[in-house]
């Protein structure tokens, strides 16, 4: 629609001049759809307090109401304040009642903005023209201190029983319920606000070097956590190891240092880490308070009775027993036959001999060792070897006595000839 | 009709910025009038016979490529003869002043012999209210060709003007024009309407001065407003002076001349003079400032990072020719003037005065006086006025010192959410060297800049935030009525309007 149409609609003719001057005329354009059955008519608002009157396009039928717009027209109450109240409840050592109600009225003419109104705060005390020097200090109050003397005036009107029937703040006056709501609502920390503020301006105002530093710090921060991820689950790739593994699998996997610490294990860490480093190898007993929040990971119960020990597991905030470990073993898997006492090495021929008159058919790599090496057979192993190399040993010192006998014993014949010898001479 | 949150009251949106003036219907999307603030002026010693001369002033020989003249011809001589005769009394005060005003595109463009012409506003604020007064009248009788006494009246005004400006606005809008509704609006806060936002920290660059002022939920924060003399008009004569210095050239402006022959480029024009009388200083310097913004548009660009003399020069060359014929095929220089907006330092010490070859070859002792003579021409420019005042700062400093002004709350969201409006902005490039230069300066918050779509709707984007603004349903409590006025008189505009 251009605005030939709506000189068309309107039926206005204009002089025909020069081509620009052909314009809309004193009507604003008629909304869009060309409906004829609108007519420009004047209104009045109850939004405003005075009978200003404009004209706006409406339905010809439609009946005048109140301004559809003045309903939006909804602003903050904010209380008027009374000098004698003041003089009761509301005083405070640098605010005068003068300079208070400045501030109320500005919170009333921003809707209580109060960057805004502390933007336009300028506050000047009445009859001072001879005190221009005090202006100044005056209008150095900060956000804070007008939040503060603005919401402490406000939490006394609802505290203060009279004045909370009087001024009925967010309806606190009605309803007592909502009086620890309200208070709660409107107390504000100056302090806390202060300090919450020199933070963040310091946050704001980070040089490039320290936003460079902490950039840096993030990287290394991330590099210690997956290095700590990898030292975990190298650890409970051991511990895989020591505990029967079908069992144990599912709650290793989700071992992860960055979890939430386990309840059980914060509530009583001190006790359960001296326990574990003092008492490391603690024979299994259950105390009946404990036992609910230990596992048997052992499912399959051994004939042998073995020492075990009490261990927490993070990921899940249980314990359970596990073998001691035998220091002799030393950490990982081995195979049964290499703890086998090992045969020194001068005698492995000679117990290999023995072992085949004996009828024993080993395998011989470093040492003697059995084919099967199940542990009864390997028990048994080890006990002939137990035997025979001590046998060994003392066929050997028996060798060496028997020899050293046949010396004496020939030494003693010579001598024994050679005295008679002697005495036959004599 | 409420059914979109606008509701036409047939309010008017009067945008007078200190280059240009805006004027049209609130509602719509772009201003019906756009026209120039300046006024032309002369002495008018008798109305009678000069409302005879008017139907055929002195524009005697045509100014051939002024294509503006057919269209724009219906301007103020005209319009100034209604506007006497429809309020007679009003306007005989005025004449008794013996100035004849000229007003509109043509009105000012146009030579006449003894023609003055000047600002009417001065730092963004009036300065000359009968010149205002004019602006108003042909925006409003000749442009919009309404009453103003059915129409809500809404204007724009700088976010620093003064409360006895205002009121002395209040009186004029109510007593002359006698609108039944007026408001005035800060035009940082219109510019943020017109960008879709009610936070936002505006960065506007115009001729006379770039300032940054936040905007908080609709309102200005006075506190916050930072600005400076450093705008359009500097980067003008930074290439009136590099025409002088460097290509020995002095711009003759269109009206001027009667004849040009082509020469090569870079060679001194062949041109005849038209025989003028009656040349003002003013008018010339008008007419060559257009030349010059000529000169801005076509060829002038910013680089997205500090200036280097290589990239800029990677660029490619474009030329220009001027109305004399002279013309230059120009490189890395298109890039060059513009960053004074950027560096200032690199053409300005830190008492403002030129760093450069122009001084250093003249006489140290006659330094002041030289500038003055060459400068006869421009005497107006800023490079002479504030030689008292503080080192100038780039743009990007002076949107940071503004934020850095506000409530640390307040500074991300002021950060995010920066508009960038003005003439001077609308460099190819500045935009973008602008959001590179600011994020520099506050590291540790995220900054957005945000620009009115179209380089022409930067030009308006204040008129557009007023329209919207005066259109919506909800404003209507806000008017100050004539009843009002009525009431309280002039010191209702500071207690309405903030
Ligand atoms: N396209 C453009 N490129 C570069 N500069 C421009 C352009 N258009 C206008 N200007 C410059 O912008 C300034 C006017 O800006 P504007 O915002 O219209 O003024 P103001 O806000 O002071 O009324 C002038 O100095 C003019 O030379």
């Amino acid at each position: 629609m251009n605005s030939k149409d709506i000189k068309d609609i309107l039926n206005i003719h204009t002089e025909q001049t020069v081509p620009r001057s052909s314009k809309k005329l004193k009507l604003a354009k008629k909304p869009a759809g060309l409906n004829r059955e609108l007519v420009w008519k004047g209104f009045e608002s109850s939004a405003r307090n005075d009978h200003l009157q404009f004209h706006h396009w409406v339905k010809q039928d439609e009946p005048s109401s109140d301004y559809y717009y003045a309903k939006f027209n909804s602003t903050f109450k904010v209380p008027q304040l009374d000098p004698d109240e003041y003089q009761s409840h509301f005083t405070e050592y640098d605010w005068t009642f003068d300079e208070t109600r400045y501030l109320f009225d500005l919170c009333k003419t921003f809707d209580l903005r109060f960057q805004v109104i502390h933007d336009r705060y300028s506050y000047s005390p009445p009859n001072s023209e001879q005190q221009q020097d005090i202006k100044p200090s005056l209008n150095q109050r900060s956000i804070e201190d007008l939040k503060a003397r603005y919401y402490s005036i406000i939490k006394k009107m609802i505290e203060i029983p009279a004045l909370r029937k009087k001024y009925n703040i967010l309806g606190t006056d009605q309803n007592s319920g909502t009086q620890r709501k309200a208070l709660a609502l409107l107390s504000f920390d100056k302090d806390k606000e202060t300090e919450r503020k020199k933070l963040l301006e310091e946050l704001l105002n980070r040089t490039t070097e320290e936003i460079e530093e902490e950039r840096k710090l993030l990287v290394e921060l991330e590099r210690i956590q997956t290095q700590q991820k990898k030292l975990a689950r190298e650890r409970e790739s051991i511990m895989l190891s020591i505990v029967p593994f079908e069992e144990t699998t599912p709650s290793m996997v989700r071992a992860d240092p960055n979890a939430p610490e386990p309840q059980q294990e914060k509530r009583s860490s001190k006790d359960s880490f001296s326990e574990k480093r003092n008492d490391g190898t603690k024979k299994q007993y259950s105390d009946s308070s404990e036992s609910k929040n230990i596992i048997n990971l052992n499912k399959n119960k051994s004939l042998v009775e073995i020492n075990t020990q009490l261990v927490n597991i993070p990921s899940i905030s249980k314990s359970t027993y596990i073998p001691v470990r035998d220091l002799k073993l030393g950490p990982g898997a081995f195979l049964r036959s290499e703890k086998i006492t090992p045969v020194p090495k001068h005698r492995v021929e000679q117990v290999q001999l023995i072992l085949d008159h004996l009828g024993v058919s080993c395998s011989i790599s470093a040492w003697p060792r059995p084919f099967m090496p199940t542990a009864p057979i390997c028990d048994r192993f080890e006990e002939i070897i137990q035997n025979i190399v001590p046998l060994l040993e003392l066929k050997k010192v028996c060798d060496k006595t028997e020899a050293e006998l046949c010396i004496l014993e020939s030494r003693k014949n010579m001598l024994v000839k050679e005295v008679e010898q002697k005495k036959h001479d004599l | 009709m409420p059914t979109y949150n606008g509701d036409e009251v047939n309010a008017l949106v009067l945008d007078v910025g200190s280059m240009w003036t805006r004027a049209g219907f609130a509602g719509e999307e772009s201003p019906y009038a756009y026209f120039p603030t300046s006024v032309g002026y002369m002495i008018d010693s008798d109305s009678e016979s000069s409302k005879n001369n008017k139907k055929a002033p002195e524009q005697n020989p045509t100014i051939e490529s002024n294509n503006e003249n057919a269209e724009k011809n219906d301007s103020m001589d005209v319009d100034t003869e209604t506007n006497k005769n429809e309020k007679s009394t009003n306007d005989s005060e005025k004449s008794d002043t013996r100035l004849k005003y000229y007003v509109g595109n043509s009105g000012i463009s146009l030579f006449r012999p003894g023609m003055e012409v000047k600002n009417v506003l001065a730092d963004g604020m009036v300065d000359d209210w009968d010149a205002y007064e004019k602006i108003l009248d042909y925006a409003l009788y000749n442009q919009l060709r309404i009453n103003p006494e059915e129409h809500p009246i809404m204007v724009s005004e700088a976010s620093w003007n003064s409360a006895e400006k205002r009121e002395k606005l209040t009186e004029l809008m109510f007593e002359k024009f006698k609108c039944p509704g007026f408001y005035v609006c800060k035009s940082a806060v219109l510019t943020a309407f017109g960008t879709g936002k009610s936070t936002a920290l505006v960065v506007d660059s115009g001729a006379d001065f770039s300032s940054a002022v936040p905007v908080y939920d609709g309102y200005v924060l006075q506190k916050g407003i930072v600005r400076q003399n450093l705008g359009g008009n500097v980067i003008s004569d930074l290439i009136v002076d590099y025409l002088k210095e460097e290509q020995n050239y002095q711009i003759t402006p269109l009206f001027e001349i009667k004849r040009k022959e082509r020469v090569e480029v870079g060679k001194q024009p062949i041109f005849d003079r038209r025989d003028l009388g009656g040349i003002t200083d003013s008018f010339r310097n008008y007419m060559i400032r257009q030349t010059v913004l000529e000169y801005k548009e076509s060829v002038c660009q910013v680089l997205e990072y500090p200036y280097d003399e290589n990239t800029a020069s990677s660029r490619g060359n474009k030329s220009f020719e001027f109305p004399d014929g002279f013309s230059l095929v120009l490189g890395s220089r298109r890039f060059y003037e513009p960053e004074v907006m950027f560096q200032p330092n690199l053409f300005f010490n830190k008492d403002r005065t030129r760093i450069g070859k122009n001084l250093e070859n003249m006489n140290t002792d006659k330094n002041d006086e030289n500038i003055n003579g060459n400068q006869n021409m421009n005497n107006n420019t800023n490079l002479e006025r504030k030689k008292d005042a503080h080192e100038y700062m780039s743009i990007q400093e002076l949107a940071y010192r503004a934020v850095s002004k506000c409530d640390v709350d307040l500074r991300p969201h002021l950060l995010h959410n920066v508009v960038l409006t003005g003439g001077n902005t609308l460099f190819p490039g500045f935009t973008e060297r602008f959001s590179n230069e600011l994020p520099k300066l506050c590291q540790s918050s995220r900054v957005r800049i945000h620009t009115p779509g179209s380089t022409i709707d930067r030009r308006y984007t204040a008129w557009l935030g007023g329209s919207i603004l005066a259109s919506l349903g909800t404003f209507h409590q806000m008017w100050i009525s004539s009843e009002e006025y009525q009431e309280q008189g002039t010191s209702i505009v500071n207690k309405r309007c903030f």
